[in-house]
């Protein structure tokens, strides 16, 4: 089934999942940053983990109404509501339940590396997101390339992903440690 | 968008610098807003550029800085220009930020005719706090080529501004 199809039918199959990334950013100039890498969770819809352990930590986790983001070397966590700015980003993708072309023109591209490759184009400007690729294998995202207005493509690797059928109660809350400087913005 | 009209092939990338930054403002009614992220700074032949980046890799806003001037790039947003980084960077930031001394704060270098007063030291000689140009400025986390962390605290027209900077060691 072409890549669209086979992501539509993951995003019916699997509403939760957990797994480890590997993240690199290339610019326009072709230069790799060093590798990022980290474990994800999402609970559909809504509810995602999303942290870079290496080479510096950064967490991101939503329980669906309220976004996270906690920086273990600056001890501090931003807690926000999450609102629609959260709309288009791989996040709301991998870890929504809309459909896709609800907020994106979506097209197939050719076979590429041993995947099935969608492209997805934000229909709305979203700050930073000007397209995104999803390489599907055996019917499961195994690589995104999202290119930000700079002409700089984030490449992230899904190295496993295994469906998960229920999480403890504090997944997507994060708790951090006494000394953290806890900013909670309207 | 706008395409970058700088691109940073077109300059040689001489050094680069990657790490972690927030900037926290607070009103005296306590309003707080912060900005949160990831930061690329590069020293270009003939001047330098900052990126300032989402946890998830997407670059929110370039800063491009040389002695014509500064030009910052958001997606979405038009080009700006102004004569220098400070007050553009600001604009992203909802704060001024020391962008002279922040390279030399970054490598923990402490310049003593800078403006620089009250400096404490700790038992292996290593400089932990200092104030200068009206920040109070704490370094810790010591590495071997320097502070990994910089908390600098200000006042700006009556509110409290904290910026804190984790800064990679050059790989």
């Amino acid at each position: 089934a072409p890549a669209i199809e086979q992501f539509e039918q993951f995003v019916q199959t699997v509403p939760a999942a957990r797994g480890t990334f590997e993240q690199f950013t290339v610019g326009p100039d072709g230069r790799t940053s060093r590798a990022q890498t980290g474990v994800f969770a999402f609970d559909r819809p809504g509810k995602f983990r999303w942290d870079i352990q290496t080479p510096q930590p950064q967490l991101v986790a939503s329980d669906g109404r309220t976004l996270y983001q906690h920086d273990p070397d600056l001890q501090q966590l931003t807690v926000r509501a999450l609102d629609q700015s959260i709309g288009s980003s791989p996040a709301a993708i991998l870890f929504g339940q809309g459909k896709l072309q609800d907020a994106f023109e979506v097209s197939e591209l050719p076979d590429d590396d041993g995947m099935m490759w969608l492209r997805a184009v934000p229909k709305r400007p979203d700050a930073g997101l000007t397209q995104l690729d999803i390489g599907m294998r055996e019917g499961r995202p195994a690589r995104l390339l999202l290119v930000d207005g700079f002409g700089q493509t984030t490449r992230i690797e899904l190295l496993t992903l295994r469906a998960q059928s229920e999480f403890g109660a504090n997944e997507f809350v994060i708790d951090p440690p006494p000394d953290t400087d806890v900013i909670r913005l309207q | 968008c706008a395409a970058p009209v700088l691109k940073p092939e077109q300059s040689l990338v001489l050094k680069e610098r990657e790490g972690k930054f927030s900037v926290l403002t607070e009103t005296s009614n306590d309003e707080r807003e912060s900005v949160q992220g990831s930061f690329v700074w590069r020293r270009l032949v003939s001047g330098w550029q900052l990126d300032l980046k989402s946890p998830l890799g997407a670059t929110l806003a370039r800063l491009t800085v040389e002695p014509t001037g500064a030009m910052l790039e958001q997606p979405d947003a038009p080009l700006q220009r102004a004569d220098s980084g400070d007050d553009l960077l600001a604009r992203v930031l909802g704060a001024t930020v020391p962008l002279d001394v922040l390279q030399d704060w970054a490598d923990g270098r402490v310049i003593a005719d800078n403006k620089v007063t009250d400096v404490e030291r700790d038992q292996l000689g290593r400089i932990v706090s200092f104030r200068q140009s009206g920040w109070q400025v704490d370094f810790d986390q010591y590495g071997d080529s320097g502070p990994a962390r910089v908390t600098a605290h200000g006042k700006q027209l009556g509110r409290s501004v904290t910026l804190r900077l984790v800064a990679q060691q050059p790989s």
